[in-house]
Order: structure tokens, then C-alpha cells, then sequence
């Protein structure tokens, strides 16, 4: 009997999932796509791709993309809850550092500090990762560290357990 | 093949997934990496074309990088006995 009654909540599970793909796949998707972090393109672009899916196939695609979030959005959440628990648990010197480094540096500057600072490459290393050459890493690496010295100058960075430069 | 068919054109995701005959869960993963590569790059539709009936959707297109690249790769492949099988005529661009 209860075998009987498991199999009637498992068709009932079953037919409520299929009307709900079918007869509402926007709200589904729009459910779906909000495990994407909130200024992920992908969001905006999987609720506009739906609009040119053909009525019958919509609701299979919206299922599709419960593939596609499992792919993309889960790893990407995952990485920015680690980023985030990783940000907390710095001294505030150095999460104070970090944001700097993001706010005044580029994307090439920092990552230039990341493999020579952080990972310890040499300068001929460095160029080959970053497929520049050598004497642009240098400059590069130059050119942030003043940026950052500059910055923290300028706005009067004061560190209790230092002398005050972090990067002294 | 589905990018490189028409090179010039801006491609949609959902085109794309047809075309290629490769799964949304696949190609969006794969259509990222292509831009971070600098393969491909990517704007909105303008609001005005969608008549404020629909959202403006994500296109891509080939750049010249990506017309290079994508065009040795499948160069490669077109020499390779296991993709003999598959249809070329659709691509006549001289990359």
C-alpha cells in the first residue's frame, strides 16, 4: 500500500514538474537563472534567448539550461563564496591593500604583482605567462608599484603595525 | 563551423546551439571561454530593434583573432580522416 501511495506522490511530482515547464517556462527560467551572481550577462541574455525558442520547445530548452547553471553558475558561486570567506579572514591592512590594488591598478598590473610578488616569477617567467616581453613586465611592474606607493601617499595610509607603507 | 559559416555576421546563442547541434549547457561555457580568448566578442541588440516586445539579446561576433584561430583549427580538421564525415560545403570563407 504505502509502495502504491510512494508511486502516486512520485507521478504527482512528476505531472506537477511537466505543467510547470510547460505552462510557465519564464518563471522557471527566470528562477533558474538566478543562480548566476546578480551582474552575470548570462542572466539578462538566457531571459531575452528564450523569447526566440519556439513555443514547444521551451519548455526543454528552460530544462537545458538547468545544465548550463550546473556548468557555469554553481563553480562561479562557489568561487565568489570562497573569494568572499578568503577576503574576511585577511588582516585589514591587507584586505584595505587588496581593494587598493583593485581600485587603482589595471587587470595587467595587478596580475603582473600576482606572478612576481605573489608567486615569486622571475621577470623572463612572468613574460612568458603573460605573453608580453620582458622589459614590458618590468616597466609594468614599475609602473604599479609607483601607482600604488603614489596612492597610499596621497591618501595618508596609515598601517599601526608598520611604518606605514605596505609595501616597504 | 556554426561561427565560421558566416563570419561576419552576429551570431546568437540559441542560433548557435541549433546550428552546432551542441547542447546550451556545452556551448555557453565554450562561447566564454572564446571571449575571454579574444575569439569572439559580444554587444547587446539595440532596444529599439525588439519593438519593447522582448528583452535585447546577446550576440557575438568572429574577430579577426578568432577568424584566424578558428579557421587553422578547423583547417586541421578538415584534414583529419575522423571529421571526413561532416558537411564543409557551408564554409566558403578564405580565412
Amino acid at each position: 500500500m504505502s509502495e502504491l501511495l510512494d508511486g502516486v506522490n512520485v507521478l504527482n511530482t512528476l505531472l506537477v514538474s511537466v505543467a510547470v515547464f510547460s505552462l510557465a517556462p519564464h518563471a522557471v527560467l527566470n528562477l533558474v537563472v538566478m543562480l548566476y551572481p546578480k551582474s552575470h550577462p548570462r542572466r539578462a541574455e538566457l531571459r531575452a534567448e528564450v523569447h526566440a525558442v519556439p513555443r514547444w520547445q521551451k519548455p526543454f530548452w528552460v530544462a537545458e539550461q538547468l545544465c548550463t547553471v550546473a556548468v557555469e553558475a554553481v563553480p562561479l558561486r562557489f568561487s565568489a563564496l570562497v573569494r568572499r570567506l578568503s577576503r574576511r579572514s585577511l588582516r585589514p591592512e591587507a584586505a584595505r591593500l587588496q581593494a587598493l590594488m583593485k581600485e587603482v591598478l589595471s587587470t595587467k598590473q595587478r596580475d603582473v604583482l600576482v606572478y612576481r610578488v605573489g608567486l615569486g616569477y622571475d621577470a623572463e617567467q612572468t613574460a612568458i605567462e603573460m605573453n608580453m616581453s620582458v622589459a614590458a613586465v618590468r616597466l609594468l611592474q614599475h609602473r604599479a608599484l609607483q601607482k600604488l606607493r603614489t596612492t597610499i601617499e596621497e591618501r595618508g595610509y596609515a598601517n599601526p603595525d608598520s611604518s606605514g607603507d605596505p609595501l616597504a | 563551423m556554426a561561427l565560421l559559416s558566416d563570419p561576419k555576421a552576429r551570431h546568437w546563442g540559441y542560433d548557435l546551439s541549433k546550428k552546432a547541434g551542441v547542447r546550451s549547457g556545452v556551448l555557453y561555457p565554450l562561447l566564454t571561454r572564446m571571449l575571454a580568448d579574444g575569439y569572439l566578442s559580444d554587444g547587446w541588440e539595440d532596444p529599439a530593434d525588439t519593438g519593447g516586445k522582448r528583452p535585447p539579446r546577446r550576440y557575438y561576433e568572429v574577430t579577426p583573432l578568432g577568424l584566424r584561430e578558428l579557421g587553422a583549427v578547423l583547417q586541421q580538421a578538415k584534414s583529419d580522416s575522423r571529421f571526413k564525415s561532416l558537411d564543409w560545403s557551408g564554409l566558403q570563407v578564405a580565412w
